[in-house]
């Protein structure tokens, strides 16, 4: 057990430089195909051109089974932020990881996650679809446990469990789907409105993926996983799979669908703005961060302007992926405590980490001129456009306000707040130095450089009032933040309870379902496992057939001449009848 | 976590303040980031406790504590601050390392396969047991074994 | 040399006459034939001179032929029917059919394993072919069902080996008896896998010398994982080739009576129980290396326990 541990992984300390060349070579891999697929995207969308490419297996009951790959540049875009984020975790994990007696496995794992990332990007077939599909939530909970302590176990199968009821609503659709004959989406599209059932579990799967309101438990209990894969999950692989796929579907969602994602999307940014900010767990405050933003995406495509929402959901990707390596760096120089309440004054203690956080902070929350504020601007003035209820627009504005706040929090904790944990473990190590300098330079430019490049447009004319808004938000926020972060949070203890353990929804997902069958499964063993049925049954059958067992063979005790005697005495009967 | 919840004494009432007092530090502590202010609130809470320190009047100063308690589950912090690698926290168990000891319980056939570990362990063991005997003495009749 | 060459002599007779049997439109053509057979087994039985089985298993024998031929004349004299209940008496006593079981266990706890095999199976063959042809099906649901009860029962708390798999063939008895009174191409089938299941298991233990069930233990993982799927084989766990025969014996059988059927259902049961009792003693951890195991073409033979030839075999049967 102890002896053989590690032989197979493990290439000993001599083969160090292998490890890193792997590592190394994996990561120009990535570069270069990032900068491969960005210029071919780039000029796809120029041409306006896609590619498919089919390989038909068969038909069977005039069903199309096929192997499908598109090339266009939403796939391509996408596809190359993926392997830019996908070559400076590589590299970021190379510092992050050095310590770990189970890289290999990790950089294996990671690697499966992005094939299965590329997968389904690729495939626009929902029958290949779930091979990706299914395989980051695979790989994903074998990325959550990979700390093999309890936490992380549990957490681990909270992440499974709610992602496989999102397969069992994509293969529930592509059940419905099989009506249609074929799963392409150029071949759906050719319809003008898909079977309501088809298109209702789909969205749920893409609910599920992208953890919206009633699934998005598993989101915060994800970072349990190392913090690079947290980078990689959260930002542009795991969570976005379904935005993706709610942006290829985006000309199916009927009227009851739209208010139907519009409630839950709108629900989500307030659960997670609320969680944030009652949060003490940095990662978890991140976590909540990407959950809200991917329902602003979900916001934003269903509210008409999907093309803006995919924007938001690329450069979204770089500047949260940026901040969760910054956070993994917070997290090691501090002994891997993750409270932010033991982090203080971190800017004075590695200014250079400190300012890119700041700057994807500051992206994230939208202040002008950080990548993040492009799209995130056009998206709330489409909003404010269109004809939407005041209601619905008040809870949107409200939810930008609280990102602030909670952006405002951290900053406050992280840098603001006087020294409480000094740290002396000073990280020096250039790979991980490198990935997030590069990263910091993407998401600096990244997102003025989409609007370039892209050639999208947009001129709008409206109401000064609402431009307004955000100072009447500061206003707003220096009150809130003086009366409930700065003193002590003087509200019921309910209500600080509701809203930190996102409405209870962690508890309602697991526990609450789960001790039902567990209840059941406990009566049933005690009525019958530990009832009489145990011994009147199976023992009292047992006995009877021993017992039976024992007198048939006393019989070959005796010898062949009583054999033989027996047989001729039953011969003798019959020929007496 | 995993303790179980039996009380193996009964604590006296000064001990009983004191974990209140200690109790009621932490929740500050969790409740307060700033250092400073925490500071200055503990010398509060510290005044507070002070205060009622020489009650001598038994019923008072269990009413007094029972306040105190209450007070305390009122003001609990939802997300108390605990450092990292106690129980239940992220770092708690991260990198499970089996016993030594269960080495030992390998059945002979299995410790047959890697013969020339076990015989070196075997001289290890020897060898600590005469280094044992030899600082703190033999172990006497009355000491029975544990296993 | 002189002694494989009779062997050998011995063994092609013994197959001829199952053929010849199996081929034959005439009672007596049978009966000689299985006669033949009979007097070919004897000689390989005394092989081992300590014991006295060839005597027994002639005497047993003989007398069974005796009854049997004096009980068609008396019938055909008489000008009945030959489907008479001591015609049936004499060929349960041929087969070793319960109540008559009791030389079988004793006989196959002193043979040889090679010996055993072919006492399971290729001389139960013309004595089948007899009943098919003589024998209706409405006589033969009692002394099937007990031989289904006393197969399954008496195998449990064995640990002799030979005397669990003469429980094993009595057990079978009732498959093989029904499968013959079916059809031709089922009863085909079932022998076929049958006897290579019995083969395969009897040749194991031949080679690595096993009498009793705990000896189980003392192999490698390997030879275990192909001994317990074979034993399972044997006793008709679903996805395993020995189920398939026994389906299309049911599936066909229930058309005729519904009491039989159910009754084998209940008593695979009970004999699934004995094998994985013989089974769970191979569960323990516990391997010595031997030199000795000897696994040579077994791993070939293993392929017999996957479901692709069975499929062959039914898309043949049907």
């Amino acid at each position: 057990m102890c002896l053989n541990k590690n032989s197979f992984w493990d290439f000993g300390d001599s083969n160090k430089d292998l490890k890193k060349l792997f590592v190394l070579k994996n990561k120009f891999f990535f570069f270069f195909v990032f900068i491969l697929f960005f210029l071919v995207g780039l000029m796809f969308h120029l041409y306006q051109l896609s590619l498919l490419l089919t390989y038909n297996f068969f038909f069977m009951n005039s069903c199309n089974f096929s192997l499908i790959f598109l090339l266009d540049w939403l796939s391509l875009m996408f596809l190359s932020v993926v392997f830019l984020i996908s070559g400076c975790v590589f590299l970021y994990s190379l510092g992050y990881m050095s310590g770990d007696s189970y890289v290999i496995r990790f950089y294996f794992l990671v690697f499966m996650f992005v094939c299965s990332m590329f997968f389904l990007i690729m495939m626009p077939d929902l029958m290949c679809l779930i091979l990706g599909w299914d395989g980051l939530g695979l790989v994903s909970y074998c990325l959550v446990i990979y700390y093999q302590s309890d936490v992380s176990l549990s957490s681990g199968y909270l992440t499974l469990f709610i992602n496989r009821l999102g397969d069992l609503f994509l293969i529930l659709s592509i059940c419905w789907c099989m009506n249609y004959g074929c799963w392409h989406y150029f071949y759906l599209f050719t319809f003008d409105n898909l079977n309501i059932y088809m298109i209702f579990f789909l969205i749920l799967a893409c609910l599920t993926k992208s953890a919206q309101f009633p699934f998005s438990s598993w989101l915060p209990a994800a970072m349990a996983a190392p913090t690079p894969v947290s980078s990689l999950v959260h930002s542009s692989t795991l969570v976005t799979a379904g935005v993706y796929l709610i942006i290829r579907f985006s000309k199916f969602l009927s009227s009851d669908l739209i208010f139907f994602l519009i409630n839950l999307s709108l629900l989500t940014v307030l659960l997670s703005g609320f969680g944030a900010l009652y949060e003490n767990d940095l990662s978890k405050i991140i976590a909540f961060s990407t959950m809200g933003q991917l329902s602003f995406m979900i916001f934003s495509i269903v509210m008409g302007s999907h093309y803006l929402g995919f924007i938001h959901l690329l450069i979204h990707a770089i500047f949260k992926s940026l901040l969760f390596l910054c956070s993994g760096i917070f997290i090691s120089l501090l002994m891997g405590s993750q409270d932010i309440r033991n982090m203080g004054n971190l800017g004075l203690q590695s200014p250079l980490i400190s300012s890119c956080f700041l700057i994807s902070l500051f992206s994230s929350c939208g202040v002008p001129f950080y990548s993040g504020f492009f799209s995130k601007d056009l998206i709330i003035e489409l909003v404010v456009l269109s004809e939407i209820n005041f209601f619905y627009l008040l809870i949107f504005f409200f939810s930008i306000y609280l990102t602030l706040v909670y952006s405002f929090r951290l900053f406050y904790f992280l840098f603001i707040c006087k020294i409480n944990f000094m740290i002396f473990n000073l990280i020096d190590n250039k790979y991980m130095k490198v990935s997030c300098l590069f990263l910091l330079f993407m998401s600096i430019i990244f997102g003025s450089c989409q609007f370039w490049l892209l050639d999208l447009c947009y001129v709008n004319v409206f109401d000064e009032y609402y431009k307004f808004l955000i100072i009447f938000f500061f206003i707003y926020f220096f009150i809130y933040f003086n009366v409930f972060t700065m003193l002590n949070m003087n509200l019921s203890s309910f209500i600080v309870y509701f809203l930190s353990q996102m409405w209870f929804l962690p508890f309602f997902s697991s526990t609450f379902i789960v001790s039902k069958f567990f209840n059941k499964s406990n009566f049933l063993f005690s009525l019958i496992d530990l009832g009489w049925t145990e011994y009147l049954v199976f023992t009292t059958i047992y006995n009877l057939i021993k017992n039976l067992n024992m007198h048939l063979d006393s019989l070959h005790l005796n010898s062949l001449k009583m054999y033989m005697l027996s047989y001729l005495m039953f011969i003798f009967f019959i020929l007496m009848i | 976590m995993g303790v179980p919840n039996i009380p193996l004494r009964i604590p006296s009432h000064a001990q009983k303040v004191c974990s209140l007092y200690k109790r009621a530090l932490r929740c500050l502590e969790s409740h307060t980031p700033d250092r400073p202010l925490m500071r200055y609130k503990a010398v509060l809470l510290r005044d507070r406790f002070e205060r009622n320190r020489c009650e001598k009047d038994a019923v008072k100063a269990t009413k007094y504590l029972l306040d105190g308690e209450k007070e305390l589950f009122e003001n609990a912090h939802h997300q108390p601050k605990v450092f990292a690698a106690s129980a239940g926290e992220v770092l708690w168990n991260r990198y499970g390392v089996s016993p030594d000891s269960v080495l030992d319980y390998w059945h002979p056939l299995e410790k047959a396969q890697y013969p020339e570990y076990f015989a070196r362990r075997e001289q290890r063991k020897r060898q600590m047991e005469q280094w044992w005997e030899k600082t703190y003495g033999k172990p006497g009749q009355d000491e029975k074994s544990h296993h | 040399m002189k002694l494989n060459t009779s062997k050998m002599m011995f063994i092609y007779v013994i197959f001829m006459t199952t053929l010849i049997s199996l081929s034959s439109n005439n009672w007596l053509t049978i009966w000689i034939m299985m006669e033949t057979g009979l007097f070919m087994l004897i000689p390989l039985m005394s092989k081992n001179k300590i014991n006295d089985q060839s005597m027994k298993y002639f005497i047993i024998q003989s007398t069974s032929s005796y009854i049997l031929i004096f009980s068609i004349l008396w019938n055909s004299l008489n000008e009945t029917n030959l489907n008479s209940l001591m015609t049936l008496i004499s060929l349960m006593i041929k087969i070793g059919m319960p109540p008559f079981h009791t030389w079988k266990p004793m006989m196959m706890s002193n043979l040889g394993w090679m010996e055993c095999l072919i006492l399971s199976t290729l001389i139960k063959i013309p004595p089948m072919v007899l009943i098919n042809s003589l024998i209706d099906l409405k006589m033969l649901i009692l002394p099937l069902t007990m031989t289904l009860m006393v197969g399954s029962i008496s195998g449990i708390n064995q640990l002799n080996l030979k005397k669990l798999m003469a429980y094993s063939s009595i057990f079978n008895l009732t498959w093989m008896t029904s499968s013959f009174l079916l059809s031709k191409k089922i009863s085909l089938t079932f022998m076929i896998i049958y006897s290579m299941l019995n083969l395969k298991t009897m040749f194991f233990f031949k080679l690595n010398n096993l009498i009793y069930t705990n000896q189980m233990m003392h192999m490698p993982l390997k030879m275990k994982l192909v001994m317990n799927l074979n034993l399972l084989s044997i006793s008709g766990l679903p996805p395993l080739s020995g189920f398939f025969p026994k389906w299309i014996i049911l599936n066909e059988l229930i058309k005729n009576s519904i009491i039989l059927p159910s009754i084998m259902v209940i008593t695979s049961v009970i004999s699934m129980f004995v094998y994985i009792q013989v089974n769970s003693f191979s569960f323990s951890n516990f391997y010595v290396k031997k030199k000795n195991n000897k696994i040579f073409w077994m791993k070939n033979l293993s392929a017999i326990n996957l479901i692709i030839l069975i499929a062959v075999i039914n898309l043949w049967v049907y």
